[in-house]
C-alpha cells in the first residue's frame, strides 16, 4: 500500500480561496488580477511624520523608517522612472522630514511633488525637494515657525538652538525653489495671518505667487511632468551612448 | 525631538495608552495594517505601497479579510 502512494507527490495544500490565488501567482505566473504595469511610482506622505518618537495612536503617522527604504529601492530599481509625491501632511519631525527631502532632492529618477489638501510646516521643504513641485488651488500650506515641545529652559541657548533648527528648513528650501530667504521668513513671522501662531496660510496659487511651488495643478499635470522628465532622461542616456 | 507642526502639540502629544488596535503585516510582499479579526484572520486597514497597481488588486482592498500567519502552509 504504502509503495503505491509514495511516487505520487504530496498535494498543495489550498485550502482558502485567497491562498489558491497566490499559489496561482506563484505556480503559473497567472492571476486574474488586472496587471497594470506602471514605470511610475506613488509615495503618499500622510499625516504626521514620525521620527524619533512614535506618536500616540490618534495621530495618523507617516513613518520615516518606513520612506528611507522605499525611496532607496525606487532609486535602484530599473523598472521604475519617476516617483510621484502625493503630499497631505500637518508636519511633524523636523530631522525626519528633512532627512526624506535630503533623500528626494539627491535621487537620480525624475520627481515631482503634488500638495493635496494640505502640505504644512515640515511639508514645505518635503514639496519644494522634487524636480518639479505643484498644487492644488484648493491646497494650502502654513509656514510658521518651529516651537518647543516639553522643558524649555529660559535661556539664550536655546534660542540659538531653535534658530538653528529653523535656519536648517529655511535654507533647504531656499535651495530647493524660487523663493527668496527674506520672503521666506517674512512669511514664517508675519502676524495677523493664523489665530493662534505667527505665520503665513498660502492657498494653492499664493504659493505659486510667491515662488515656493512651481504651478497650480493636479494629477493630469504631475504625470504629463513626469513622462517629459522621464523621456529627457531617455534621450540624455542615449546621447551618452552614441 | 522638535516637532514642526501647525496642530496644537496638546492634541499631537495626547496619550490615552489604548495603544494601537492595528498590526503591520507583510503579505504577498506588500506591507498591510490589518485588524486583527480573531484566529489567523485579519481585515485590511491600510494597505502601504509606493507600487500603484498594488492598490488595484481585489485581494488587497481595505475591508478584506485575510489569513494572518501566511508563513506558516
Amino acid at each position: 500500500m504504502q509503495d503505491k502512494h509514495e511516487p505520487t507527490p504530496p498535494k498543495p495544500r489550498k485550502q482558502t480561496q485567497g491562498v489558491k490565488k497566490i499559489d496561482t501567482i506563484k505556480e503559473f505566473g497567472q492571476t486574474d488580477v488586472p496587471t497594470v504595469k506602471t514605470n511610475i511610482h506613488c509615495l503618499p506622505i500622510i499625516g504626521q511624520i514620525e521620527g524619533h518618537l512614535i506618536l500616540p495612536p490618534q495621530n495618523k503617522t507617516t513613518k520615516y523608517e518606513h520612506i528611507i527604504p522605499q525611496l532607496v529601492a525606487i532609486e535602484q530599481n530599473p523598472e521604475i522612472e519617476g516617483l510621484l509625491i502625493i503630499l497631505n501632511t500637518v508636519g511633524g519631525d523636523v530631522e525626519a522630514g528633512l532627512a526624506i527631502a535630503e533623500i528626494i532632492v539627491s535621487m537620480t529618477k525624475p520627481t515631482v511633488s503634488l500638495v493635496l489638501g494640505g502640505g504644512h510646516s515640515i511639508g514645505v521643504p518635503i514639496a519644494v525637494s522634487a524636480r518639479y513641485s505643484l498644487i492644488a488651488e484648493t491646497a494650502t500650506m502654513t509656514i510658521h515657525p518651529i516651537r518647543l515641545s516639553g522643558l524649555v529652559i529660559g535661556v539664550p541657548q536655546t534660542y540659538e538652538y531653535m534658530d538653528k533648527m529653523q535656519d536648517r528648513v529655511i535654507r533647504f528650501v531656499e535651495k530647493h525653489s524660487c523663493i527668496s530667504e527674506a520672503k521666506f521668513r517674512e512669511l514664517m513671522f508675519q502676524t495677523g495671518e493664523l489665530a493662534r501662531d505667527i505665520g503665513t496660510v498660502l492657498v494653492g496659487r499664493d504659493a505659486v505667487e510667491v515662488g515656493l511651488i512651481d504651478d497650480v495643478g493636479g494629477i493630469n499635470k504631475a504625470i504629463k511632468k513626469l513622462q517629459e522628465f522621464i523621456k529627457e532622461e531617455k534621450n540624455k542616456k542615449g546621447d551618452y551612448l552614441h | 525631538m522638535i516637532l514642526y507642526t501647525p496642530l496644537p502639540l496638546e492634541l499631537v502629544l495626547l496619550s490615552d495608552d489604548s495603544g494601537s488596535p492595528y498590526q503591520e503585516i507583510e503579505y504577498d510582499g506588500v506591507t498591510l495594517v490589518v485588524e486583527p479579526m480573531g484566529i489567523g484572520l485579519g481585515k485590511i486597514v491600510q494597505v502601504k505601497s509606493t507600487d500603484p497597481s498594488v492598490y488595484l488588486r481585489p485581494e488587497l482592498q481595505p475591508g478584506q479579510q485575510i489569513p494572518l500567519s501566511t508563513r506558516i502552509n
